[in-house]
This record gives structure tokens, C-alpha cells and sequence, in this order.
């Protein structure tokens, strides 16, 4: 059994793991890793907050809106077998 | 990439005698149960309503010429996700799209030692519970648009639609860690493009793209 080794300590290696970073699936010993040089390395440590920021943003954007009307168009459309977009198959 | 998911819904397998239509999916319900979750979820993968409406359509289509296949014994919104995510995939192909970013490597320079080209800054968020600027909505939307399909989906999947990385794993055909690197590089170029919109409000040059 081969003993696991961390990478190098380089931020392209750390910037690959922000994500298993963040969610606490990394194993104990490179989430240590890179918790230290995110402590020692002020640009990697800028990445992670804007990289949370990213994801909150679009997080946070609005629900899709239902166009007035377009429900009942697919309805009509489904029961009538064609007269709009994609109009094909209808029920057996 | 798989583009066949829907010939083989896994529910279907073990029936030969397979022949009555599911409550769910019988056409007096099927609109009314699933629709808006159909419509959502086309809305934000295709970055439009046009194009939402005619994913929804196709997608209905196809699970009611399907239906009869189906011998799934819970919810099948899983079976219809995935028709969803291949009829939306037929709208981008067939229509004139952004071109797609490549993201096959960490989409930010590297130097040759390993260390970011680059110093990054933290990006203005909006205030807590309060809205967020159509501007900043747009330039996400177009983000997500230049993503290449498998990238744009897990993005979708993970952060729009709220799923777990192994049920959107799942969905997408792909090994748990291949899901996270296209997750985790998908939501690196939206902080990028983020970036970019700041930069230019503050009339910096983009250091992105």
C-alpha cells in the first residue's frame, strides 16, 4: 500500500481543488495542505472568496417566470396534434 | 459525451408486458404535474423562452410517445430530466449559439512555475436577500451560455435546480470526479466573466477571454 502524497504546492494545484475544497471532500491530509498555503497565499485565498461569490450569484438569480399564455399554447398543441413548434405525437 | 440517453430508460428494462400508461404520465396529467418543472429547467439551459417553449413541447412529446415504456415504480421526473437535458441539447445544436469557451484546462493563466499569471480581486456581491441587477443577471445568462453543453448543464443542475453532485452525476452518464471538474471549472469561468463585467464597470482592461 502506497502512502497518499500531496501535490505540489503550486496555486494551479490548488485552484484545481476549490471545489472539493469548499465541500469537505478532500481526504484530511490535502485539505490541510491546502489550507495552509490558502493561509500563506493571498491571491489563491482572493480566488476562493470571489469563487463563493460566483456561486451565490448565480445562486441567487430569480426563478424562471412562466410566460402568460404559453402553457395553455403547449395544451392546445398537444391535443391537436401540430399547429405550432414541435407539434407531433399527441395522446394515444 | 452520450447523446442517446432516451433509448434506454432504465425503468423500462424489465417489463416485456409493459402496456399501461402511469398515472403521472397520462396526457390529462402529464402538463399540469410536470410542466413548469420541464419549462424551468429548458428555460436555464437554454437561456431563453422560445427556445424553452419549444424543449417543453418536444420533451412532452416524447414522454407520452414513451409512456407506455416506462415501468418506473416512483416519481419519474428523473426519466423525464433526462429527456429534457437531450431535447434541449437538439435546440442548441440546431440554432446559432454563442461560440462555446474551451474548458478543457483551468480557465485562467497559469506561469510556468505553477502560480496564477494574474492577481484577483473579490467581486462586489449584492447586499444580503436583495436583488440582483438585471446588467449582472445578463452577464451571468451569457456566461452560462458559451458554456459547452456538459459544462453548462452541471452548472445548471448543481446551482439553478439545486441538485446533489451524484443524483446530476447520474443524470449526465458521468463518474462522480469528472462531474466535479466540469462543475468546479464551469463555475470558475462564471467567476471569471464576473470579473471581466466588474473590471469594465471600473474601467479596468478585462484580463479574461
Amino acid at each position: 500500500m502506497t502512502t497518499p502524497t500531496n501535490p505540489d504546492p503550486t496555486c494551479e494545484n490548488v485552484g484545481e481543488r476549490l471545489l472539493e475544497f469548499r465541500d469537505g471532500s478532500l481526504p484530511p491530509a490535502e485539505h490541510e495542505w491546502l489550507r495552509q498555503h490558502l493561509h500563506a497565499c493571498p491571491n489563491c485565498l482572493t480566488l476562493l472568496d470571489s469563487y463563493d461569490q460566483a456561486v451565490e450569484v448565480v445562486q441567487r438569480l430569480q426563478p424562471v417566470d412562466i410566460p402568460e399564455g404559453m402553457m395553455e399554447r403547449v395544451r392546445l398543441r398537444l391535443e391537436g396534434r401540430g399547429g405550432g413548434r414541435g407539434g407531433g405525437a399527441g395522446p394515444a | 459525451m452520450p447523446c442517446c440517453l432516451l433509448d434506454d430508460p432504465p425503468e423500462s428494462r424489465a417489463s416485456p408486458m409493459a402496456n399501461d400508461v402511469p398515472e403521472a404520465l397520462a396526457p390529462a396529467t402529464l402538463l399540469e404535474r410536470y410542466g413548469e418543472r420541464i419549462y424551468g429547467l429548458a428555460r436555464r439551459l437554454t437561456g431563453n423562452d422560445v427556445d424553452a417553449e419549444d424543449v417543453l413541447q418536444a420533451t412532452l412529446v416524447k414522454v407520452l410517445e414513451r409512456a407506455r415504456d416506462f415501468r418506473g415504480e416512483s416519481d419519474p421526473f428523473g426519466w423525464i430530466y433526462r429527456i429534457t437535458l437531450n431535447e434541449a441539447r437538439e435546440v442548441f445544436r440546431r440554432r446559432a449559439r454563442r461560440p462555446a469557451v474551451s474548458l478543457d484546462a483551468l480557465p485562467m493563466e497559469v506561469e510556468d512555475d505553477g502560480h496564477f499569471a494574474t492577481a484577483f480581486r473579490t467581486l462586489p456581491t449584492p447586499p444580503d436577500s436583495g436583488p440582483i441587477t438585471d446588467e449582472v443577471k445578463r452577464c451571468v445568462r451569457e456566461a452560462i451560455e458559451e458554456l459547452p453543453d456538459g459544462y453548462r448543464e452541471t452548472v445548471v443542475l448543481v446551482d439553478l435546480e439545486g441538485l446533489g453532485y451524484a443524483e446530476a452525476a447520474q443524470l449526465l452518464d458521468l463518474h462522480i470526479n469528472a462531474f466535479k471538474t466540469r462543475l468546479h471549472r464551469a463555475r470558475l469561468h462564471l467567476r471569471n466573466r464576473l470579473q471581466d463585467f466588474w473590471d469594465a464597470r471600473q474601467g479596468r482592461k478585462p484580463r479574461h477571454r
